[in-house]
């Protein structure tokens, strides 16, 4: 196989591991931690009071996914209060997703 | 090579018997007929054999695509002209493999042989199904992407583009394949756009993302999040980008009309000529004013600001309370009040009020609309009539205006003062009949139908009877007038003393004189015509409103003077007033400047021994009576144009309501409305959602360290970055004081189903 085609595999590829990999929901769970990650590291890189551009900011985030066994909106809404507190507890300016699932 | 060389010692045919059995290709000789005349360990291991089973005999054996017959030809084929191809071949056990096979073609003694080696190639194309398979599997999945997914090479040239292109572009992919991705952003964005790639070209950046607007094909443009990554080869040099290019319009637009949304709203409240008010209805405190608010008031903003609205309205406090009360109620929009300005002139004010929610504060918006104007503009009218009713008031004879029944519409003092009354007033409330008014009770009905038979109009001496029971001769003048339709309006008179009469005479030497001062004074316009039509007379006031010298109009027709318009009309009044008949109708007339004014016209025929011999006129402006009717329906329309503003302001309002006025983001309130009615469409549509809680580290050593101005600022920024990394269907609120919730909604499951 030549080296162009080997590219084109390895580019596909991430997509390929995404869609067809594992089980949906936890790519569906990567998706979302990627998505929380990706706004944890732009508010952290990003000048938040103009003036003084030197302060940097962080953000800790809980991450809770939806599935079939949550018993509520108050429920979920805690399951992500929950991996919040954990984020700030294991040092802030990370994300966290609720290890078990948590019910009332 | 063998053939050439026929003595060959045994010890290099041991090496090369070694050598074949280690090769890890299969190797075997065939002769030109198909027969095996050699295969090494690795090929008979191939084969699923080992040395002690022996050899097959012929090709055909292991061969599971073709026959032996085909297989012969084969061979013979490719020692004449051999080439390397693929095969499949049967073990013993009957299982099958890929094979791979290059021939050479060896000559002995004049035979020829088929030297071949195989290689077993199945994990291989297996390998390589498995990737094309793969790789349509992405082709179907980006073909379904709503999003772009896009590569460029290091020129920037499209090199790959999904079917999304099309949807979102409107561009064909086919053609803007090896076009320069540049050339499809919109022209004012492209230096920007190069600006953010900059980090991506000089490496200090792996990946950037954008919002930047794009071509549409149909000539507008469409905002595209845009995500980019290099796309390096195995030495690391870039060859390209690759990412992917997400519609935001929809997000855009949303924004745009929040943002006009507000606009809209201080322009309205701060902008518009209307004088406005934003008040506290618990405590009538003035929260917000416009600047039309503080013209109108004459007080400075600031100081507005901290009055209540009980120092401006006149009502008392209990009852501007009870008011309030009301409006916060919405029993009632709409109230008539007495407002003071800082000047101390008390203005009649109508307000418009109604309730807003604004931060969770409930404040009335007031709309003061001052009508002292328009009590003016009533009072003018009311003059104009005044003016009218001078010369009935101040006419030395008597004048009354009676129904065919007998009761009274209108009497001048002068009438009252002749019987006896001492006003008008005091003769009407006396409630007495016209037969009254006779000496002789028959009198009038007679009278009555003499004027009918007479055209409407009767002179006649009569006998009157005052209040106190004495009687007078008496010159009567009587007159129907009738309506356009025929109907009998109402019955004019005019009644002269006789026994004053010599003393007038003596004052005014004649009649004619006496007629002509009033005619000359009066302010209503007054034509004499003669039965040509044409002017006899007319007087100072309807010669200056049209803009002419008396003299000027002498000899001319009314025609002249006549819009076109309302020549009709002119001629129907005059057929009417041939026959006797008094009429009132409204025309039209040209001034000598050529502008147009609006008349009220009553004629009368003019008698002379009970001949018709012209006509008077009697000529009233109405210009300001229209225009104050022009101004009603102004204002009309004003009053329906403040009420359709005020709709939309409550609109936007509503729109406020569910934000949080710091962040722009969602309040709680609309995500504890909003995220069951997600989560069961979730479930419903099997999409997927995650949530985010979001806290803001050390927030509170922010606020204390630089102050809360910077402590908004973070907020409002630290919000601005977590919407714009969120998609359409994604809802993001501010939940606490430091705390973000995002309710990520993926609706891109449906599509990944499709995966096996």
């Amino acid at each position: 196989m030549n080296s162009a085609s080997q590219s084109q595999i390895g580019f596909f590829g991430i997509w390929l591991c995404d869609a067809l990999n594992p089980t949906l929901s936890d790519r569906l769970l990567e998706n979302a931690l990627s998505r929380a990650e990706g706004m944890r590291l732009a508010i952290a890189c990003e000048p938040i009071i103009q003036t003084h551009p030197d302060v940097r900011v962080t953000v800790s985030i809980g991450v809770a996914m939806w599935t079939q066994t949550t018993s509520g909106i108050t429920a979920m809404i805690q399951a992500a209060d929950m991996a919040l507190y954990h984020a700030k507890l294991s040092g802030r300016n990370r994300v966290r997703v609720t290890p078990v699932e948590y019910s009332e | 090579m063998l053939a050439s060389h026929s003595s060959i010692p045994p010890w290099l045919l041991s090496a090369i018997t070694i050598l074949l059995n280690q090769s890890p290709d299969g190797v075997h000789i065939l002769d030109s007929t198909g027969h095996l005349i050699y295969a090494n360990d690795t090929f008979l291991h191939m084969l699923g054999r080992t040395p002690n089973d022996g050899l097959p005999r012929h090709v055909g054996e292991w061969e599971a695509l073709r026959t032996a017959d085909e297989m012969t030809d084969l061979v013979a084929g490719m020692i004449a002209n051999g080439h390397p191809f693929l095969t499949r071949h049967r073990r013993r056990d009957g299982s099958i493999y890929d094979a791979a096979i290059n021939v050479s073609t060896i000559s002995h003694e004049g035979q020829s042989y088929l030297f071949c080696t195989v290689r077993d190639v199945t994990e291989q194309r297996q390998l390589e199904a498995t990737v094309r398979e793969r790789e349509e599997q992405y082709r179907l999945l980006v073909a379904d992407l709503r999003e772009v997914v896009f590569r460029t090479d290091a020129e920037g040239r499209w090199i790959f583009l999904n079917p999304a292109w099309h949807e979102i572009t409107g561009f064909d992919v086919d053609t803007s394949l090896g076009q320069i991705f540049l050339e499809y952003v919109y022209p004012d964005d492209r230096q920007r756009n190069i600006a953010l790639f900059q980090p991506l070209i000089e490496r200090t950046k792996e990946h950037c993302r954008h919002e930047i607007r794009y071509l549409h094909r149909d000539g507008g443009f469409v905002w595209i999040d845009v995500s980019a990554r290099l796309t390096l080869d195995a030495q690391g040099n870039a060859t390209g980008t690759a990412g992917t290019l997400t519609d935001v319009s929809e997000r855009k637009l949303a924004q745009d009309a929040l943002y006009e949304s507000e606009a809209r709203f201080r322009t309205i409240f701060f902008e518009d000529r209307s004088v406005k008010l934003l008040i506290n209805p618990d405590t009538g405190q003035i929260v917000e004013a416009n600047q039309a608010a503080t013209d109108f008031y004459g007080y400075p903003y600031d100081h507005m600001i901290q009055m209540r609205i009980q120092e401006i309205n006149q009502l008392s406090y209990e009852e501007t309370e009870r008011e309030m009360h009301n409006a916060t109620e919405r029993s009632k929009n709409y109230f008539n009040f007495r407002h003071r300005l800082a000047s101390g002139e008390i203005r009649d004010v109508e307000v418009f009020s109604n309730t807003l929610k604004i931060k969770n504060k409930t404040l009335l918006l007031s709309f003061i609309h001052d009508v002292t104007e328009g009590r003016r503009a009533e009072a003018a009218l009311r003059e104009s009539e005044a003016r009218h009713r001078e010369m009935f008031e101040n006419a030395p004879f008597a004048i009354v205006r009676s129904l065919p029944d007998g009761t009274f519409l209108d009497v001048n003092p002068c009438f009252a003062h002749m019987f006896g009354y001492a006003s008008p007033e005091e003769f009407l409330v006396a409630g007495s009949n016209a037969t009254d008014l006779y000496a002789d009770p028959t009198r009038r009905a007679d009278l009555w139908e003499l004027c009918q038979n007479s055209q409407d109009h009767i002179k006649v001496e009569s006998r009157y009877r005052r209040r106190d029971g004495s009687t007078f001769e008496g010159n009567l003048s009587k007159q129907i007038v009738r309506h356009s339709n025929g109907e009998v309006a109402y019955i004019e008179s005019f009644i002269e003393d006789v026994t004053e009469r010599s003393q007038i005479l003596l004052d005014l030497q004649t009649e004619h004189d006496f007629a002509l001062t009033v005619m000359h004074t009066m302010g209503q316009g007054l034509t004499v015509t003669d039965t040509s039509g044409r002017f006899e007379y007319v007087n100072p006031a309807y010669a200056q409103s049209m803009g002419y010298q008396p003299a000027d109009l002498i000899g001319k027709r009314p025609e002249d003077l006549t819009s076109d318009t309302a020549l009709h009309d002119l001629q129907h009044a005059r057929d009417y007033r041939l026959e006797g008949k008094a009429t009132t109708y409204e025309s039209c007339l040209i001034r000598a400047d050529g502008t147009l004014v609006d008349v009220q016209i009553t004629g009368t025929p003019r008698w002379r021994d009970g001949k018709i011999v012209g006509s008077i006129a009697v000529i009233t402006d109405l210009t300001e009576r229209k225009r104050i009717e022009a101004e009603l329906r102004l204002a009309n329309a004003q009053l329906h144009a403040q009420m359709e503003e005020l709709r939309d302001l409550q609109n936007q309002l509503r729109e406020q309501a569910i934000r949080d006025p710091l962040t722009n983001l969602y309040n709680r309130r609309y995500l504890d409305e909003t995220l069951p009615r997600e989560i069961a469409r979730v479930q419903r549509m099997e999409h997927q959602l995650a949530i985010m809680m979001i806290d803001i580290d050390y927030f509170k050593q922010i606020n204390d360290t630089y102050g809360h101005v910077a402590g908004d600022e973070t907020l409002r920024t630290v919000a601005a970055l977590i919407q714009s990394r969120l998609r359409t269907s994604d809802i993001a609120c501010r939940y606490g004081g430091e705390e973000i919730i995002c309710a990520l909604i993926d609706t891109t499951l449906a599509v990944c189903r499709r995966e096996p």
